[in-house]
């Protein structure tokens, strides 16, 4: 009865001992956060807001005028498994992407570098939803403002440009049927013109 | 070699088994002296059990090739988890509900008006945060590896217009029309219950079992945050629970900014990107889905929760958290899920 009861609670210590220099992984965390510069860690937040605010992602300016349509279609970035795990979409497959039947809409990707001349430039493009670039989001646009259609401006970001296929600024992009309509205006003729005071 | 990796785990302080939490203790009191509130949370969330609960290590073996070298060198299989994305939705322009600043009056965006609540919109926030490798730059040894990089902006949905355009956000990923069904509500249920099963089971319980069976359920069906249902298409709150629309809004940004962007690796070994053994060496930079089981997501404010899997979203998840001190605000802290070769894994540096 005495054996099966029977515990070891000390096996004692046999040869050569160490200390563990290192922190434990728990201080460290608790030490690292103490640590933390709090202001530090704010301005760069800020800076990253500001980086966004200030739209950065240009596209070359439009050296002639230009219309065309091109089929809507979307790349496909990744291969789509259902859930019987066939394959549905394959990585590198175009796919039409159609509107809604009876609806379209309007994306214009503008440079604002000349703030200037996008007076000229919306009243081509009339209603839209507004992209620019090369220029802050906060400064006051009241050609776009009154162009707008959510009353919104947003900067132009790869992911827009890459999607819809826009080459220059700037460009007006109607999604329609299954079609995308580009119509580009020519940027360098509008700057010639507005500098020789020909621009109406 | 894999007995001389665990003895250095151990030389290296990392306790394996969770520790009793003092939420009192002395260090606490310091943080909430020294730092601002949401560091304060922070304190709170790094001092729980959650890191060492989901820090796991398995016998097995990984070969990974170190960038310029000439062999292979061995690793153990292990999992951490860290937080790394702080997620907010707020009411008001460009406020950042988790560090209380209005940006919106500083930017001078007043022309651009607020929310059109009637429409059920909210701005939905998303920024990097990898706090663990800001803080922990010497103290794993490259054994364990965490993010790195500074608190920076992801995503603002207020300059995003396919967040209050959904036509607009199925032209920019139209491969999402697929899950507009009624199908996708059945989806769901299997991805509710299977993020329940799998938050469920406690660490030992891991062992042996992985729960990899309910890992491959819950990220098939990525579309779907489990008991909340679909991810929304846009930034469009869904419900009148400010915390269920926040977390849906929340992780359709994420599969977004997978999707669409290259902001988010993937960390983890996953039906989506084909049980890809080469992650547990490096992270993979490409498009994916959002891979459900890589990500956790914890409510922060008002109150703080605990954290659960992206697709199990229970009761307790929310309840008795909305204390009406943010007006519906809410942030969160998106913890994300490493499956690494320990030892062998191609850890990101530090740029500080």
């Amino acid at each position: 009865m005495s054996v099966v009861n029977a515990q070891i609670h000390d096996l004692g210590a046999y040869g050569n001992t160490y200390e563990i220099k290192e922190k434990s992984f728990k201080d460290s965390i608790k030490e690292g956060i103490l640590d933390l510069n709090v202001t530090a860690l704010k301005e760069n937040l800020l800076k990253s807001v500001d980086n966004t605010i200030m739209a950065k992602y240009a596209l070359p300016l439009s050296d002639k005028k230009d219309a065309y349509i091109r089929k809507n279609l979307y790349t496909v970035p990744y291969d789509i498994f259902s859930l019987d795990g066939i394959l549905t979409y394959r990585k590198g497959e175009k796919i039409l992407s159609p509107m809604p039947q009876n609806m379209e809409m309007s994306l214009c990707f503008v440079d604002a570098s000349y703030p200037e001349l996008i007076p000229f430039i919306t009243a081509q493009f009339g209603t839209c939803i507004y992209f620019i670039s090369n220029n802050r989001l906060d400064k006051n646009y009241p050609s776009i403002m009154s162009h707008s259609k959510d009353g919104r401006i947003y900067p132009i970001t790869k992911q827009y440009v890459k999607r819809f296929g826009v080459e220059r600024t700037p460009t007006k992009i109607i999604l329609k049927g299954d079609s995308i309509h580009y119509l580009v205006l020519n940027f360098k003729k509008m700057l010639k013109d507005y500098a020789a005071g020909e621009l109406k | 070699m894999a007995i001389g990796l665990l003895f250095c785990i151990d030389a290296h302080g990392v306790e394996i088994t969770a520790p009793d939490i003092n939420r009192d203790s002395l260090v606490q009191t310091q943080a909430r002296e020294k730092l601002p509130s949401v560091l304060e949370d922070l304190a709170r969330v790094i001092d729980g059990q959650y890191i060492w609960q989901n820090f796991k290590i398995e016998p097995k073996v990984k070969w990974c090739k170190p960038k310029n070298a000439l062999t292979k060198v061995p690793g153990i299989v292990a999992h951490i988890v860290e937080p790394n994305i702080i997620a907010e939705m707020t009411r008001e322009y460009l406020r950042l509900e988790f560090l209380q600043l209005d940006l919106g009056g500083k930017f001078h965006f007043a022309q651009m008006g607020k929310v059109n609540e009637n429409q059920g919109a909210a701005y939905s926030h998303m920024f990097r945060f990898p706090i663990l490798g800001k803080i922990l730059k010497k103290a794993t040894n490259g054994f364990i590896c965490f993010e790195q990089g500074s608190l920076a902006v992801l995503s603002l949905s207020e300059f995003d217009p396919s967040a209050w355009n959904s036509v607009l956000r199925l032209q920019v990923i139209p491969t999402l029309k697929m899950f507009l069904n009624p199908e996708s509500v059945l989806y769901g249920v299997s991805s509710c219950v299977s993020g329940i099963a799998l938050d469920h089971m406690s660490p030992d319980s891991r062992v042996g079992d992985t729960g990899d069976s309910l890992r491959t359920i819950i990220d098939t069906v990525y579309y779907n945050v489990g008991c909340n249902g679909m991810k929304t298409v846009g930034a469009h709150i869904t419900t009148n629970n400010p915390f269920s629309s926040a977390l849906t809004v929340s992780m359709a940004q994420i599969d977004m900014l997978s999707a669409d962007t290259y902001f988010l690796p993937q960390t983890v070994v996953s039906t989506l990107n084909g049980w890809n053994d080469e992650l547990y060496c490096k992270p993979n930079i490409g498009l994916l889905p959002m891979i459900n089981s890589q990500y956790q997501s914890q409510l922060l404010r008002p109150r703080m929760g605990k954290p659960f899997i992206s697709s199990t979203t229970p009761a307790e998840w929310a309840s008795f958290k909305n204390d009406g001190t943010t007006q519906g605000n809410s942030v969160f802290f998106i913890w994300q899920k490493r499956d690494f070769a320990m030892g062998a894994y191609a850890c990101a540096k530090s740029k500080d």
